[in-house]
């Protein structure tokens, strides 16, 4: 198939043109999908569920689905459509109780340092919890995928003032959250991460 | 404590996730220089920042995953390909109605026309285009670029020409490997993505690979230095036959494809090459002043002129035009 190039030809392509093309888009963008779907649900068998269900309902109306904007970015909003509608379907059905980690499943043997990390990892996992789901949404795509600002802002389809809003939001309510355990992750930073931000 | 505002809680956050822009960060620092508190205040923000690293390392199975939606979809190899007729009413009076130079149009059709002539050449001009190979790999080409298939394409081997820049999707077929032959370099796959610059009057070919695994060759009449590259690598290879392999981690890799500039923090002579890459056209830095200016910014679809504005704002920086090229000059930024 030629595609040729029209000055007078109105915007908007097929995003899936025939069984192999699908494929490779598939294989192409899989894995970071999967990845985002992932930030925003935590759950790894969840992620790729949803991403999996994506393109099967991508395929099925292929012969009518024009995109404007690179398949990339389209991908990109249709996953973090679909994860955060998952994740409000989960809030309904599953209580936080269950949902926070439990401090007494930690098993006997660990040594001290994987403790600390188990016990550093629970608190902010709690903290982002206290996040609303877009807050927390934008706060882990740009701290866990480094998406850019006008990338969030293109994946959730809200601008990048918004962003720029959520994420000060999330550090305030993050801080607040940890203020009592700050100094012990001073510590347990300083010690067991290596350090790739610089302070100033 | 005093009451930090949600300004402050912003200007931060945008300086955590290097979204900041030069005079933001200078905004910062004037801020942390008001009080003693301020500083440590920044600093607890930046833990919590630090502490939500995630060392959750997820690599998706993606072969079994494709096979699950193979199944969903009851999509299996063998199943007919749903194929969008080309010699249709509509699209014949869509090729009367389009602005392509006549030459490249016959020699389209000419070559997609069965029967015809064997050797099938496909290009860009003004804008990139995909084209569907005949065995169904995808390319799109940059402007200005040509891709000749091999008159035997597609039995033993699939063998490709390319003069300029393209970025391929190649169909797996173990049986006959997919070659692209530039000017200093070949590269060959079985299915995979990745991106090829060849261009007669630059002194190396250039590869990048997205996705599988690519096997990456100079031209050289003795033993040619052959590299294999993963995705995410990225290899040259030079007119005297020497290939350099490196790791790709430039944001704006193929943002000629996906039409974005992406800078965090950049440097500006790596902004100038992103531009010039982007752009075809030379970017050059007059002062040396100018290499430790740094610049964040995301441009879609931008214009240059619109590209080197910002640019002139946000880092003082003036630029003169000298047909198709540009200079840079200024005094620089503190570093």
């Amino acid at each position: 198939m030629l595609s040729i190039a029209s000055e007078t030809e109105p915007a908007g392509q097929l995003l899936i043109k025939d069984a192999s093309q699908f494929e490779s888009i598939f294989k192409a963008h899989y894995a970071q999908l999967s990845r985002v779907a992932f930030r925003i649900v935590k759950d790894k068998e969840l992620a790729e569920d949803i991403v999996q269900e994506l393109f099967a309902r991508l395929w099925e109306k292929r012969e009518s689905l024009f995109i404007s904007v690179p398949p990339k970015a389209y991908l990109s909003r249709s996953t973090v459509n679909a994860a955060l509608d998952a994740l409000e379907k989960q809030k309904r059905s599953v209580s936080l109780e269950e949902a926070q980690p439990s401090f007494s499943q930690l098993s006997v043997n660990q040594t001290e340092e994987q403790l600390a990390l188990r016990e550093t990892t629970a608190r902010i996992d709690q903290a982002l919890d206290k996040l609303p789901t877009a807050c927390r949404a934008v706060f882990v795509l740009s701290r866990n995928e480094e998406m850019s600002y006008q990338q969030i802002a293109d994946a959730m389809e809200i601008s990048v003032k918004t962003v720029e809003n959520q994420m000060g939001k999330a550090l305030k309510i993050m801080r607040q959250e940890l203020l009592p355990y700050l100094g012990k992750l001073i510590k347990l930073l300083f010690f067991y991460f290596p350090f790739s931000e610089i302070f100033f | 404590m005093e009451a930090f505002n949600q300004e402050q809680d912003e200007l931060i956050a945008k300086h955590l996730s290097g979204e900041s822009t030069a005079e933001e960060e200078q905004r910062l620092r004037e801020w942390l220089k008001e009080k003693p508190e301020h500083a440590e205040y920044l600093q607890q923000l930046t833990t919590v920042w630090n502490s939500a690293a995630s060392s959750d390392q997820f690599q998706p199975n993606v072969e079994a995953a494709w096979e699950k939606v193979k199944q969903k979809t009851g999509l299996t190899t063998d199943a007919p390909v749903k194929v969008i007729p080309f010699l249709s009413a509509r699209n014949l009076l869509r090729i009367a109605a389009v602005l392509v130079p006549l030459l490249i149009l016959t020699f389209a059709i000419k070559s997609l026309w069965p029967g015809e002539s064997k050797r099938k050449v496909y290009s860009a001009t003004l804008h990139k285009r995909e084209f569907l190979l005949p065995d169904s790999s995808l390319i799109t080409l940059n402007k200005n670029s040509i891709l000749t298939l091999a008159d035997d394409f597609n039995e033993d081997n699939r063998e490709v020409f390319l003069n300029g820049e393209a970025f391929f999707e190649v169909r797996k077929d173990k049986i006959r490997p997919f070659l692209v032959q530039g000017h200093h370099s070949r590269t060959q796959v079985l299915g995979t993505s990745f991106n090829v610059k060849s261009r007669p009057q630059k002194m190396a070919d250039e590869v990048e690979v997205v996705t599988g695994r690519v096997s990456f060759a100079a031209n050289s009449d003795d033993t040619p230095e052959k590299v294999v590259l993963l995705p995410g690598d990225k290899a040259n290879a030079l007119k005297n036959g020497t290939v350099r392999k490196a790791k790709t981690i430039d944001p704006n890799f193929m943002a000629w494809r996906r039409e974005q500039l992406v800078f965090k923090n950049t440097p500006l002579p790596e902004v100038a090459q992103a531009l010039e890459n982007y752009y075809q056209q030379p970017i050059t830095l007059s002062t040396a002043a100018l290499q430790n200016c740094r610049f964040t910014g995301t441009f879609t679809k931008p214009e240059l002129k619109e590209v080197l504005k910002v640019l002139s704002a946000a880092t003082g920086l003036t630029y003169q035009r000298n047909k198709n090229a540009y200079l840079l000059s200024g005094k620089g930024c503190t570093p």
